[in-house]
Parts: structure tokens; C-alpha cells; sequence
């Protein structure tokens, strides 16, 4: 299993969503996780050190995966493991963008 | 001498004609500007003789006099009405502006950051003769607005001379401590955490899940600014993925106060209406449109995004779950002409006439004050 942890190796302070609207976004450490997962089955991911999370930059990382990377939700929940332990409520966050994300040519699911 | 033929003639009758014109609306125009300077020139002297003002140094200024009570809160129809004229003149007219703050006596940040990112756009995008030409203006007669304008960072922003040999008298210990405005044009990551540092160290104590949800809403508000506000071409000419920051803390009251402007085409523009809003709209008010006041509200609410993408719209959730981390705080947003208000206890939605031409996102945090016990002597 290899660790990735945003504060360590990627920013203390998460930015956008997207990497054309800034530094540090949700979009560039996806890139980030993409490699990790090409070299291991398995990667955790620390939320633990950062000075927050929109939820955007949660969205784009994760949910992500499944728009844009063509994975399937049960592929995340099997890869990817998520630690939070100083803010439990960015596991709720990210739960809910893997289950409301649709691969990119699927049509957008109606929120309940 | 050469005898010209009947087509040369003609020509020649042409051209001169051509000649005639030009001269003849030549004059017409000078007449008109004269007669319309003529006319602005005694507005002018009217107006300044009317409020006791100083004439400005260059005539062709439109004068603006700015409200007693600068603000948003308790004087709105005013306040942004004088915003307005300034874009008026500045950005459709072309016309140089001068502003008169001689009357001002009270003003709010959230207000005083609508006029000076105003300020700043006019002088950025109308830079004839100069970026300080287009927009001049007097300091205040009321010594305390001065002082406050300049610890707001009003005149820094904007590169007036600050009046910094003036003296400060005031009580400083039961005063606002304000964030100087600052002006991005790009998203800023680390701000929020700088902030919520400072003001923890300074002032409010704040715990980590405070802090966090401080640095998320602030986050999610810049990022909407760049990623929203600016989609589409507005009425006026913008300052792309341009925002500002403001604020104050109040040490002894425990309270703060954070701002985020942009002046982008605003949340009622950026949404559409569903069809369910339209037919409560018909209903409660005869009209198809929801008023901007119920589309910011439409807009808060979870999974509401302009983009139809999944996953969007729970920006707003973030900005509210600063106020409910709080013990007392409220979220004000005001976008175009509508204002809604989001505290623990509920939501409220306005509605004003004018637009503030943008969105203002404020949040108003106060933490419980300690009851020090004091003994009996």
C-alpha cells in the first residue's frame, strides 16, 4: 500500500477545483493519485494537516475518478482509502461525490 | 482655360456638396458640445453650491456626492445608487468622475469595498490621461471617516496619498481592528489559512474545526468568483477573475467580519430557474421570474449548480457551515438586487431596486464572550 498525503506531499493548502483557476487544485493532485495508483493497488490518502477542503477540491479529486478516470465507484471504495482523522465530516463529503459522480458521457444523476 | 465636361461638372458639384456638409455638421456639433457644456457647467455650479462643496479643478468632472451614511445595511438605495453613477460616467460615458465624500459620516466595509473595488475598475479600464484621471475626490470633512477609510486600506488600494502625518486619537482599545482590502485576480489558497491565523493569534481564539470551516467558506467564495462570476459578458466591462477581500475583528466584542466581492454577472444571472420556481414565482408574485432575492436562496441550496454537472453546488453549504460552527454568526450574500441571510435559526430573502453589480458575500461571526466573575470587595 503506498501513502499519499495531501499536507506532505502535496499542499498544506488545497486550492480550486480545477488547475486553471489556480494553484494546488483538486485536478492536479488527482493527476497525483492516478500515478500512485498505477504503481500500487492500493493507495491511502491523508486529509490530516491542511488548513481545509472546499468541497470542490473533494469533488474533483474523487468524484473525479470516476468522471474523468473511467473508474467505478466500487473501484474507488476498493483502492483508494481515505484518513480523516482530525475532520471525520470530509469522509461524509467524499462518500457523497463518489456516489452522485457519473462517468463523463453518462447523463448527470438527479440529486434526492 | 480647360472646358470641363458635363461628368466633371457633376463631380465637381459632388465634392463641393460633400465639402458643405462636412462644414455644416462641423459647426452643429461644436454648437451642441458648446451648449451641452454650457449647461453642464451651470448644473455644476448649482450642485456644488447646494451641498457647500468645492468646484472641482477640471469642469468636465461629473460630481457624485456620496450619502451621510455609506452603507448597505441601513442606507442601501443611496449608497448604491452613488456606486452606480460612478460606473455610469466612468465606464459607459467615458467621462471623468469626482467623488465628494465631504458629508460622509458613518461608513460599513461591506460598502466602502463596493466603492473602492469600483473605484479600482474605473481607474484600470479608463486609464485616458492617466489611471488616476478618471476618478477624483475629496476627503472626508469628518476626521474619523478619514481615519477609518485608512485603516480600511481604501486609499492604498487605490494609491491615494493615505494622510499618514495625520494623528490617530482614538481609543484604541475598543476599536475595530480592520483587514486592509486587498485585491486578487487569481485564486489564493493560502490567504485563508494566513487569515485565520492572524486573527486566532490577534484576537479570536478560534479551535481547528473553527478555523477550518473558516478557510473552506472563504476558499469556496474566491473560487466561485473565478470560476462563476465572470462566465459571461456582463452590461459593463469587467476585470476578469478579479475579487477583493475585507474585514475587521473586534477583540473585545469577540466578533469578526469577512468579505468577498466580485463584480461578475451575479448568482441570479448565473442560475436558471427550475420549473417548479417559476409557477411559485407566478403564484406568490405574477411574475415567471423569481426575484434575484429567491434565486440566491435557490442557489444555496444543496446540489443547485449553473453548470449541470454532477457533483457541483455544495459550495454554499461550505460557506453556511462556517456560520453554524459559530455560536452566533450570519451569512449575508447580496448579488444584483437581491440579498439573502443565512443564520442557524434561519434564512431570510430582499429584494432592493438597484443592483450592487456583483456578488458580496459577508460573514458576521461572534463568539461567546467569558463572563469574568469578579469578586465582592
Amino acid at each position: 500500500m503506498l501513502k499519499l498525503g495531501v499536507a506532505r506531499d502535496f499542499s498544506p493548502d488545497p486550492g480550486p477545483r480545477k488547475a486553471s483557476q489556480g494553484q494546488h487544485s483538486g485536478e492536479a493532485f488527482r493527476r497525483l493519485l492516478m500515478r500512485k495508483l498505477a504503481a500500487s493497488d492500493l493507495v491511502e490518502v491523508d486529509l490530516d494537516g491542511t488548513s481545509g477542503f472546499g468541497s470542490s477540491w473533494l469533488d474533483e479529486v474523487f468524484g473525479g475518478l470516476i468522471r474523468d478516470e473511467g473508474m467505478s465507484a466500487a473501484e474507488v471504495r476498493r483502492r483508494v482509502r481515505v484518513k480523516s482523522i482530525a475532520d471525520e465530516t470530509y469522509l461524509f463529503i467524499i462518500e457523497e461525490a463518489i456516489n452522485l459522480a457519473r462517468p463523463r458521457d453518462a447523463a448527470a444523476p438527479v440529486a434526492a | 482655360m480647360k472646358k470641363l465636361s458635363e461628368e466633371e461638372k457633376l463631380e465637381r458639384l459632388r465634392v463641393a456638396r460633400r465639402r458643405e456638409a462636412r462644414t455644416r455638421n462641423r459647426v452643429l456639433r461644436r454648437a451642441q458640445t458648446k451648449a451641452q457644456r454650457a449647461a453642464f457647467h451651470r448644473e455644476l455650479v448649482s450642485f456644488t453650491q447646494a451641498h457647500k462643496l468645492k468646484m472641482p479643478t477640471d469642469v468636465d468632472r461629473v460630481p457624485i456626492l456620496l450619502p451621510k451614511i455609506l452603507s448597505l445595511r441601513d442606507n442601501y438605495a443611496a449608497t448604491v445608487s452613488a456606486i452606480a453613477e460612478l460606473r455610469d460616467a466612468v465606464l459607459l460615458r467615458n467621462t471623468p468622475a469626482m467623488l465628494y465624500f465631504d458629508h460622509v459620516q458613518e461608513i460599513e466595509p461591506a460598502a466602502t469595498l463596493l466603492l473602492v473595488a469600483e473605484v479600482f475598475r474605473c481607474r484600470n479600464l479608463r486609464p485616458f490621461g492617466g489611471k488616476n484621471r478618471m476618478v477624483h475626490g475629496t476627503y472626508p470633512a469628518k476626521m474619523d471617516v478619514l481615519l477609518q477609510l485608512r485603516d480600511m486600506g481604501f486609499y492604498d488600494l487605490i494609491g491615494i496619498n493615505p494622510r499618514n502625518e495625520l494623528p490617530d486619537d482614538r481609543e484604541s482599545e475598543h476599536r475595530r481592528e480592520f483587514l486592509p482590502f486587498h485585491s486578487f485576480n487569481r485564486a489564493m489558497p493560502s490567504v485563508p489559512r494566513e487569515l485565520s491565523d492572524w486573527i486566532n493569534d490577534n484576537a479570536i481564539p478560534m479551535s481547528d474545526v473553527e478555523r477550518r470551516r473558516m478557510n473552506e467558506a472563504l476558499k469556496e467564495a474566491m473560487f466561485n468568483a473565478i470560476d462563476h462570476a465572470y462566465a459571461e459578458a456582463g452590461k459593463f466591462p469587467r476585470m476578469k477573475n478579479r475579487w477583493w477581500l475585507g474585514g475587521f475583528i473586534h477583540a473585545e466584542r469577540q466578533e469578526m467580519m469577512l468579505i468577498v466581492l466580485d463584480q461578475g454577472i451575479g448568482i441570479p444571472r448565473s442560475l436558471q430557474a427550475k420549473f417548479s420556481e417559476k409557477v411559485v414565482s407566478l403564484v406568490t408574485t405574477w411574475t415567471l421570474q423569481p426575484s434575484d432575492g429567491e434565486m440566491i436562496k435557490y442557489a444555496t441550496e444543496l446540489f443547485r449548480t449553473s453548470t449541470g454537472q454532477s457533483g457541483r453546488g455544495r459550495g454554499f453549504r461550505d460557506m453556511k457551515r462556517f456560520v453554524d460552527e459559530s455560536t452566533d454568526g450570519e451569512l449575508r450574500v447580496l448579488s444584483n438586487r437581491g440579498v439573502y441571510h443565512y443564520m442557524k435559526s434561519g434564512e431570510r430573502v430582499d429584494d432592493n431596486e438597484r443592483s450592487i453589480g456583483g456578488t458580496l458575500l459577508e460573514w458576521r461571526i461572534r463568539k461567546a464572550v467569558e463572563v469574568k466573575e469578579v469578586e465582592d470587595a
